[in-house]
């Protein structure tokens, strides 16, 4: 059974590898200029597997190092809720998130996620309170996003932002469920 | 990519996972039998789906439907992030309840936030004869 799931799993692989690559090119022809993600993607498996599929797996430049250490050493109080992983899991996710941090890398917007100030010593950090997050939505009305059933928390990045798991982040590529693009 | 690779993706990908949900789903059922849970019932998992209890801290009454939606077969929204929850259900769902540690971590979590205790392996039992039951 397990060499049949590693060849589904393989063959679904090429599929999207494929498939991806199709869209890629086709994206880029389109929109020449514009195909670099704003942070770059997460990549890890073992990070996607352990930490999206109650969230989005939010890439590690959205924090700086520091931040991510404290999450990663509280999962047993994980904003409310018990997010432990076996040891092995958990420090292979804290090494891929400590080195590629927001600090620790030059993402286009990683410097801004970067800055002292995300969260406090003594609450989780929250990427929905840097100072680069705030001042990006200060002015989105709560109903469209925490009061919209479609949406419920500024942490579900891809229900407005098209190419969240991406790393892409455009302005232009927000659709609100419900309100359509955004306008600043 | 050549005809075979082709003939092998479209095979994962349409046909494997129902064949994977139904052999994993036989060796957990094997396990709680042998820890003296069953037969097990699709009606008893259905009723349990819904089943609402208070958490401790006094806030809204939690069931599976809270964030999995009462239908197996639809998408569910994660209560705290909205984040979509593709459907349980393997007749809708391909790839769902094929792993049986992906299963086993999830009742963990779930039964736990949910109904504030671990799940026996007759409620586990139940619950996945309702789910793999679920007809598209």
């Amino acid at each position: 059974m397990r060499t049949k799931i590693v060849t589904g799993s393989f063959a679904l692989a090429v599929v999207a590898a494929v498939g991806g690559g199709l869209v890629g090119a086709g994206d880029r022809g389109e929109r020449a200029g514009h195909d670099r993600a704003d942070v770059a993607p997460a990549t890890d498996a073992r990070y996607r597997a352990a930490c999206g599929e109650c969230h989005m797996a939010f890439q590690p430049g959205l924090l700086p190092a520091a931040a991510w250490d404290r999450v990663m050493a509280t999962l047993d109080r994980h904003f409310g809720d018990d997010a432990q992983v076996p040891p092995a899991t958990a420090d292979a996710v804290r090494d891929y998130l400590a080195a590629n941090a927001a600090d620790r890398t030059d993402g286009r917007r990683a410097a801004g996620f970067g800055s002292p100030g995300a969260g406090s010593a003594t609450s989780l950090p929250r990427i929905t309170e840097t100072r680069y997050f705030s001042g990006k939505h200060h002015d989105v009305p709560a109903r469209l996003a925490t009061g919209n059933p479609q949406v419920r928390s500024f942490a579900n990045c891809p229900a407005c932002h098209q190419r969240a798991e991406a790393g892409s982040y455009n302005e232009h590529e927000v659709r609100i469920p419900g309100a359509g693009p955004w306008h600043d | 990519m050549n005809p075979i690779t082709v003939t092998v993706a479209v095979w994962a990908v349409l046909v494997a996972p129902g064949a994977l949900a139904a052999s994993a789903v036989e060796s957990l059922e094997a396990a709680y039998r042998s820890a003296g849970a069953g037969p097990f019932s699709t009606g008893t998992g259905a009723d349990a789906w819904r089943r609402e209890i208070p958490p401790r801290d006094g806030g809204a009454p939690r069931s599976c439907a809270t964030c999995h939606g009462a239908d197996p077969r639809s998408v569910g929204r994660h209560a705290t992030t909205g984040k979509i929850i593709e459907p349980l259900a393997p007749a809708v769902s391909p790839g769902r309840l094929s792993d049986p540690e992906h299963v086993e971590k999830w009742f963990r979590r779930n039964c736990e936030w949910t109904w504030g205790r671990a799940c026996t392996p007759q409620e586990k039992g139940d619950f996945l004869a309702y789910l793999r039951g679920v007809q598209p």
